[in-house]
C-alpha cells in the first residue's frame, strides 16, 4: 500500500476522535408524549369498541334465548299437544279422494 | 442527577414528567448513538420516540438485573438495528420502487455525504468515508465500533449492553477497525490500481 493511500485511511479512522455527541432535538419530548397519548387513545377506542360488541352480541344471545324459552313453554303448557285420534281421523277423510273404495 | 430507581417506579406508575427527567438525562447520548446507525437525523429522531415510548410501555417489566442506562442503551441499539435490517430489505427490492425521493429528487436510501454533527470541521470529509465504511460490518462488529469509538463508552460498559465479555469486545473492535482498513482501501485506492 502507498504512504498516500494509508495516510488516508489512518485519517479517516482518527477522523472520531475527539467527536462531540450529537444533540437531540429539541422538541423531541413533546413528540413522545404525542405518541403516548395516540396510544392510550387508541387502547381505549379499542376497548370501547370491543365493549360495545360485547354487549350487543350479549343482548342478541339473551334475546335469542328467551324466545327459545318462551316458545318452548308455550308448546308444553298447551293441552293439544298430541294430536288425538279422531283430529287424525277427519283429517284423512277430508282429504280422502277415493271415498268409494274405503 | 436524578435517582433513576425512583423515576422508573414513577413512570410505571404512568408519570410523564418522570419520563421526561429520564428524556433529559439520556437522550442526547441515545440521539448520538441512532444518529451513528441510520446516518440520517429524521430517522434518528423517529427512533429516538420509539426507544422512549418503548421505555415507557415496558418499564414495569424491568427487573433492576442491570443499570438503566445499560438497559436504555440495548432498547436504542436493537431498535436501530432492527431499522437498518428494514432499510436493507427495502434496497434489495430497489429494482421494483423507486430509490428516489419524489418531494425532493435526492437519493432515499445511500448517503455517502453524511457527516455525523458531532465532527471537527477539518475531519468532515475523511468521515464520510468512514461512516460509509462502517455500513459494511457486521452486526456486533458495527455496534461494538459504534459505541466505544462514536459514543465513547468503556469497553466493560459496552460488553454489559451486548451481553459479551470485556474481552469479545475488545476483539471486535479490533476486528471492526481492520475492516474498515479493507473498506476504506476501496475509497482511497493505491496509485495506478484505480
Amino acid at each position: 500500500m502507498d504512504m498516500k493511500s494509508e495516510d488516508r485511511i489512518n485519517r479517516a479512522l482518527k477522523s472520531v476522535e475527539n467527536i462531540e455527541r450529537a444533540k437531540a432535538p429539541e422538541d423531541g419530548f413533546q413528540k413522545i408524549q404525542a405518541k403516548i397519548a395516540a396510544q392510550k387513545n387508541v387502547s381505549k377506542n379499542t376497548k370501547g369498541v370491543l365493549g360495545t360488541s360485547m354487549l350487543k352480541m350479549a343482548a342478541m344471545i339473551a334475546i335469542i334465548l328467551s324466545f327459545n324459552i318462551w316458545a318452548a313453554s308455550n308448546y308444553l303448557g298447551k293441552d293439544n299437544v298430541h294430536l288425538d285420534s279422531s283430529a287424525y281421523s277427519q283429517i284423512t277423510t277430508d282429504y280422502n279422494l277415493y271415498e268409494n273404495e274405503q | 442527577m436524578i435517582n433513576e430507581k425512583n423515576c422508573l417506579e414513577a413512570i410505571a406508575k404512568g408519570s410523564e414528567e418522570a419520563l421526561e427527567q429520564l428524556y433529559n438525562e439520556y437522550a442526547d447520548r441515545v440521539y448520538n448513538t441512532l444518529i451513528s446507525y441510520t446516518k440520517n437525523s429524521e430517522d434518528a429522531e423517529e427512533l429516538l420516540q420509539d426507544v422512549f415510548v418503548t421505555l415507557y410501555n415496558s418499564v414495569a417489566n424491568f427487573e433492576h438485573n442491570s443499570a438503566v442506562s445499560t438497559w436504555i442503551y440495548r432498547i436504542a441499539v436493537n431498535k436501530a438495528l432492527d431499522f437498518i435490517r428494514k432499510r436493507n430489505s427495502k434496497k434489495r427490492f430497489g429494482i421494483f420502487t423507486s430509490l428516489y425521493s419524489k418531494e425532493s429528487g435526492e437519493m432515499k436510501y445511500d448517503s455517502i455525504e453524511f457527516v455525523h454533527p458531532g465532527i471537527q470541521m477539518e475531519n468532515k470529509e475523511d468521515a464520510a468515508f468512514l461512516f460509509k465504511a462502517i455500513e459494511s460490518l457486521p452486526e456486533n462488529q458495527k455496534t461494538a465500533f459504534i459505541l466505544t469509538q462514536i459514543e465513547g463508552l468503556p469497553q466493560k460498559k459496552v460488553g454489559e449492553i451486548m451481553e459479551q465479555s470485556r474481552k469479545s469486545v475488545e476483539s471486535l473492535v479490533q476486528r471492526a477497525k481492520a475492516n474498515l482498513k479493507v473498506e476504506l482501501k476501496k475509497f482511497f485506492p493505491e496509485r495506478g490500481k484505480k
